[in-house]
């Protein structure tokens, strides 16, 4: 089936093509997600999000469109959307634990207290370095830079899904670049 | 060459944006300077694991979860349609019912007791005819008639 008769199928609500389409575009999917939120449970859950929003909202894609294009759209807004819901649950819990006198680790390591970590040799504390220093990047030099280093996409991909320039993608991938090396730097300075 | 400013351009370094020359002095810092050095390979490291990239396998019952979201969402809208016109129906059925019943009651409580006074009125013409006109007329003007 090609990626028009998939379309095709799915506006009719035929079982068969959305159940190809899944199958198909599921490691897309799910690996972008993954590269955000950097945990399976979490990225199999907005993976599911994600091919539902597509069955429900397949009327609004264009048809001239590249599928993986607006599928790496809708993976990106949606992981997005639950990193910054799962800040404001962070917070919440952050201050719940305030008045009840409980300490909660994990929102110290959320606020880049990288100290808290004695022993980072270890390659899996390094990825967490990574991933931090990642995550502590403005939406869009996040979104630039995971999608350019975790999915390979080149910049004018890059820029089909953000809906801006190449040289805006450029801008945003070299600050993220610096930024990332900077967090990583002080983290070791600080050492 | 201070450690401080070999530290400013360590990015620079490790992305090849030096000159030819800059290179060169950072280069050779990092040679005599080991707390440098060791911070650069850190950061070498570090920033090198991007490319061990983490591939997660597709889960095989990802499409039935799928199909049964899809499903109770169906049924949650379908409800949630039902519901409201359902309750709005049966409220309105209901209020106009009481209105009828209202309105019915009204009248037929009304046209009892017309019906009643009337009767009343009726009775009490008949008993008081002779009072009254013994009452009104006087018995000279009754006889001067007859």
């Amino acid at each position: 089936m090609t990626e028009k008769e998939l379309i095709k199928g799915i506006l009719v609500a035929n079982q068969t093509a959305f159940k190809i389409l899944v199958d198909k575009y599921q490691p897309l999917v799910l690996n972008t997600c993954n590269s955000f939120l950097h945990n399976k449970n979490n990225a199999e859950d907005i993976t599911q999000e994600v091919f539902i929003e597509v069955f429900l909202s397949i009327h609004k894609f264009e048809k001239n469109a590249k599928l993986s294009t607006w599928l790496y759209r809708i993976s990106v807004n949606k992981s997005l959307n639950f990193i910054r819901d799962n800040k404001k649950r962070n917070i919440v819990r952050n201050i719940e634990n305030f008045f009840s006198g409980e300490q909660n680790t994990e929102i110290q390591i959320a606020d880049d207290n990288y100290q808290s970590s004695e022993n980072t040799d270890n390659q899996d504390e390094r990825i967490e370095l990574l991933h931090k220093s990642i995550n502590s990047l403005s939406k869009n030099q996040k979104t630039a830079f995971t999608l350019h280093k975790f999915e390979n996409l080149s910049y004018k991909e890059i820029s089909e899904v953000m809906n801006l320039s190449l040289s805006s993608v450029e801008g945003l991938i070299h600050r993220a670049k610096y930024n990332v090396q900077k967090k990583i730097l002080k983290f070791y300075k600080k050492k | 060459m201070k450690c401080k400013t070999a530290n400013k351009k360590l990015t620079p370094y490790f992305n090849n944006e030096l000159s030819v020359e800059q290179n060169k002095t950072i280069k050779n810092h990092l040679k005599n300077c080991e707390s440098c050095y060791n911070l650069y390979s850190e950061l070498k490291t570090t920033y090198d694991l991007i490319e061990k990239k983490e591939t997660l396998k597709p889960n095989p019952f990802l499409y039935t979860r799928i199909n049964q979201q899809l499903i109770n969402i169906k049924n949650k809208e379908n409800q949630s349609i039902f519901i409201p016109v359902y309750k709005k129906v049966l409220q309105t059925v209901l209020l106009s019912f009481v209105i009828l019943i209202a309105v019915g009651g009204g009248i037929k409580l009304g046209s009892l007791s017309r019906i009643q006074q009337e009767k009343q009125l009726l009775v009490s013409q008949t008993t008081e005819f002779y009072f009254n006109d013994l009452g009104q007329e006087k018995i000279e003007v009754f006889l001067l008639n007859e």
